[in-house]
């Protein structure tokens, strides 16, 4: 299994209400360099989280103890710019399994769903309320219900459904990647190939 | 955003994306509403990435900086997209001029497109650049990024600052 399996996740959430948040942001490039895909969570947002000299800044929402869970809600065009898969392995990496937006560059999405993070897109009224449940109430809680394909505002009730690629899902759901998933129909494939010409 | 290089820095409301997310753009780089890019005074200049790292953009560059200096408040980081362009460089004559012209040739690499090797921009400095992206830090951490084609990166480098290279072009007269 490539990553923990994904079926409902009840969280609290980390708020970025910032737009256009690039792949330069979320793992700046200098830190791609590895033989592995662990460890990329400790460099996620490097360059907004730690001064020049490795001390933590203060006012970044991850150094911010008020703040945290599985889920993080960014603003509209999250993931945009350069095509590095890393960016999403920073975020599994370090403890996402939910980023929440109004709009993702699309390659950034898929390589979340290859890679075991739920980008859950929403409207952007959805966005603002969910914004605001998390300023009125910093441990305000949210579920991520895979199966039904909705996001609830725990709080309120408030709920809203979301898109998913089918295989993708049930991808998600088993904790596959794609390779796993060829893995998982092996006897299948060797059945359907026994019968044809090489 | 992109804008012709002999018009101003456009004011806030007159672009789409936002006015905040404008404005925070503005202050990272310096920039105030209004400016004039001419003259604005750059440190390094990087000809090469994908986006323009071929034969033909080498040739555009060498074109203008011929028989022209280098500025010598300028870093330049000259890095051919392949061997193959490199070797072009080479046989036709190109790396001569630029040598004359004070400029060196790197190896082919991502360089400071991306500053994944030691070609970083220090904070604060303002590179021209012929790659395609120009996010916070890209070229280093605090680095300023001016995405430009290979004969403005050519103009900056020869004078220091931005510059219309069109003025240091002879124009053909009809």
């Amino acid at each position: 299994m490539a990553y923990d399996k994904f079926n409902t996740l009840k969280s609290s959430a980390v708020p970025l209400p910032i737009e256009n948040v690039d792949t330069d942001q979320i793992i700046p490039a200098r830190f791609l360099k590895a033989t592995e895909r662990k460890g990329f969570g400790d460099n996620l947002f490097r360059d907004w989280r730690y001064n020049s000299d490795g001390t933590e800044k203060k006012d970044f929402v991850l150094n911010n103890p008020t703040y945290s869970g599985k889920i993080l809600v960014g603003g509209k065009n999250f993931g945009s710019g350069s095509s590095r898969e890393h960016a999403a392995w920073a975020v599994y990496d370090y403890g996402f399994r939910v980023v929440v937006s109004s709009f993702f560059a699309d390659i950034f999405r898929n390589n979340c769903l290859n890679i075991g993070v739920l980008p859950v897109q929403v409207s952007a009224e959805f966005l603002d309320k969910i914004l605001k449940a998390i300023e009125a109430d910093p441990k305000a809680t949210f579920e991520v219900s895979l199966p039904e394909q909705t996001i609830t505002i725990e709080g309120s009730g408030e709920s809203e459904p979301f898109d998913i690629n089918v295989y993708k899902k049930a991808n998600m759901l088993n904790g596959f990647d794609d390779i796993d998933y060829l893995l998982n129909i092996s006897e299948e494939i060797k059945e359907f190939a026994s019968d044809r010409p090489l | 955003m992109g804008i012709g290089i002999s018009n101003g820095i456009p004011q806030a409301d007159a672009v789409e994306g936002g006015v905040a997310t404008y404005k925070k753009s503005l202050q990272y780089m310096n920039f105030s509403e209004g400016d004039s890019m001419m003259g604005k005074p750059i440190d390094f200049v990087f000809l090469g990435s994908c986006t323009n790292g071929r034969i033909e953009d080498f040739r555009l560059f060498t074109s203008l900086v011929k028989g022209r200096s280098k500025a010598p408040n300028v870093t330049a980081w000259l890095v051919p997209g392949s061997h193959q362009v490199e070797k072009a460089i080479k046989d036709e004559g190109l790396l001569a001029s630029l040598n004359e012209a004070g400029f060196e040739l790197r190896e082919p690499y991502c360089s400071a497109c991306l500053a994944m090797n030691d070609d970083k921009v220090p904070a604060g400095k303002y590179a021209v650049s012929t790659s395609n992206r120009n996010f916070e830090g890209r070229q280093g951490p605090g680095s300023r990024t001016l995405l430009a084609s290979p004969l403005v990166a050519a103009a900056a480098a020869v004078t220091g600052k931005v510059t219309d290279p069109r003025e240091l072009m002879e124009l053909e007269t009809a």
